[in-house]
């Protein structure tokens, strides 16, 4: 089996789930655990996996047998010599078209957390099955020791603690927002591109205030031409204030410019406590543009 | 029941098929270059007959049917100037994305939805290949 370069691949990492895929496949978010990718704006894999959070259980067999009723494949009899790596961690079952080797679909059960992934390549299947090996021997569905969980989607990438859940999102042209809660605290993460144009309009200071869409006024805001940032300590009576009116009155903002790559990335942390200044700076040093 | 469905609905676009067409220009549409670049659109506000007539009956000078001007921002102008009616949409799409440094997907909503206001208010058409 051919592995491809690392540079030729891009890591793709959403909701607890992790693999590598070649560079030049766009990856689209089509739910909570629901992805597509694809080629010159062509379907290639969808890859789907249920939320672990629903509380329904699914059985491996149950899904399987929708999943050859509503598709006409068939379970392979043997599973090929390239899918040993991920066999020592996923319980494996590919389905075939009937004249085909090569699995169209694939429904792997993992051996520690008992995630189900259902993989489904769009015909026609690509011709060169070693890619496909690579993006599975890369697949990681639960976080690691050390509790923090990996996001990379398009060209950002980011950690968060574990606890994290995934609130909402929208990847509108030029702007991506990912929120997150964990207990009281939200977390916003936002990019904008290109960078350039954001900023003929506006500098970086009005930005942060016309993004974290706080009652702020530009002199609360300090700036330079790489960061602009705020952080609320508010007065016990504006604390209470706040709670009576239901918002956050502790906050942490901040965007930046990535010069070199063309792109502003900001983060905006909201609680009802006050906010550890080493958590904002946590997140912020694991936050980054990829260069695609 | 058929005697009153007249107008029989056409199978939308699918995706591929819609990154497929062609744009091309209304040639009726009068428009120009400003000195920055971006371009400017004249259009005439279409008004019915009964309309038309109480507005050329107050109006003094006359009888010029009343305009309207959009100007487009730097991108709308850049994707406006690719719509050669030679380029796909999927052409545009990723003229776009190299130009911009965004993503494809990104480009794709951006561009599509531009392309759809413009269809809309009539300053293109789509060309669909067969």
């Amino acid at each position: 089996m051919t592995v491809l370069p690392d540079s030729l691949l891009q890591e793709t990492a959403w909701n607890g789930v992790r693999l590598q895929c070649p560079a030049n496949w766009d990856v689209i978010v089509r739910g909570d655990s629901h992805l597509l990718f694809e080629h010159n704006f062509t379907p290639y894999l969808e890859l789907r996996w249920p939320d672990t959070d629903s509380g329904k259980t699914h059985s491996a067999r149950k899904l399987l047998d929708n999943l050859k009723q509503q598709t006409g494949l068939f379970p392979a009899r043997s599973i090929p010599p390239g899918w040993k790596k991920v066999r020592t961690q996923y319980d494996i079952h590919l389905l075939l078209q009937e004249t085909k080797e090569t699995p169209q679909a694939a429904l792997l059960i993992c051996k520690t957390c008992k995630k189900v992934l259902l993989f489904y390549f769009f015909p026609p299947l690509p011709a060169d099955h070693n890619t496909i090996t690579t993006l599975f021997d890369s697949l990681q569905c639960h976080p690691h020791e050390g509790g923090e969980t990996v996001w990379a989607i398009q060209d950002i990438r980011f950690t968060l603690p574990e606890k994290c859940a995934l609130s909402s999102y929208t990847f509108d042209a030029g702007l991506t927002r990912i929120t997150f809660s964990s207990g009281s605290r939200i977390i916003h993460l936002c990019r904008l591109a290109p960078a350039s144009h954001r900023l003929q309009s506006a500098d970086l200071g009005q930005l942060l205030i016309r993004l974290g869409d706080l009652p702020l006024e530009i002199e609360n805001i300090e700036q330079d031409s790489k960061l602009a940032s705020h952080s609320s300590h508010p007065s016990i009576f504006k604390q209470v204030l706040s709670r009576l009116k239901r918002k956050l009155p502790f906050h942490e903002m901040y965007l930046r410019h990535h010069q070199d790559c063309d792109r502003l990335t900001g983060l905006f942390i909201l609680d009802k406590k006050p906010i550890p200044k080493t958590y904002a700076e946590h997140i912020l040093n694991h936050y980054e543009i990829i260069q695609l | 029941m058929k005697l009153f469905s007249s107008k029989r609905k056409s199978r939308p676009l699918s995706r591929t098929e819609a990154l497929a067409c062609i744009p091309k220009q209304n040639s009726d549409l009068t428009w120009e270059e400003l000195e920055n670049g971006d371009i400017l659109f004249t259009y005439p506000i279409p008004l019915s007959p009964f309309f038309q007539s109480v507005y050329q009956r107050f109006s003094k000078k006359r009888v010029e049917p009343p305009t309207k001007k959009l100007q487009l921002d730097e991108m709308g102008s850049y994707v406006w100037k690719l719509i050669d009616g030679e380029k796909s949409v999927k052409e545009i799409i990723a003229t776009f994305a190299a130009k911009y440094k965004v993503t494809p997907t990104e480009a794709e909503t951006a561009v599509t939805s531009f392309i759809k206001t413009l269809g809309q208010r009539g300053f293109i058409g789509l060309l669909q290949l067969e």
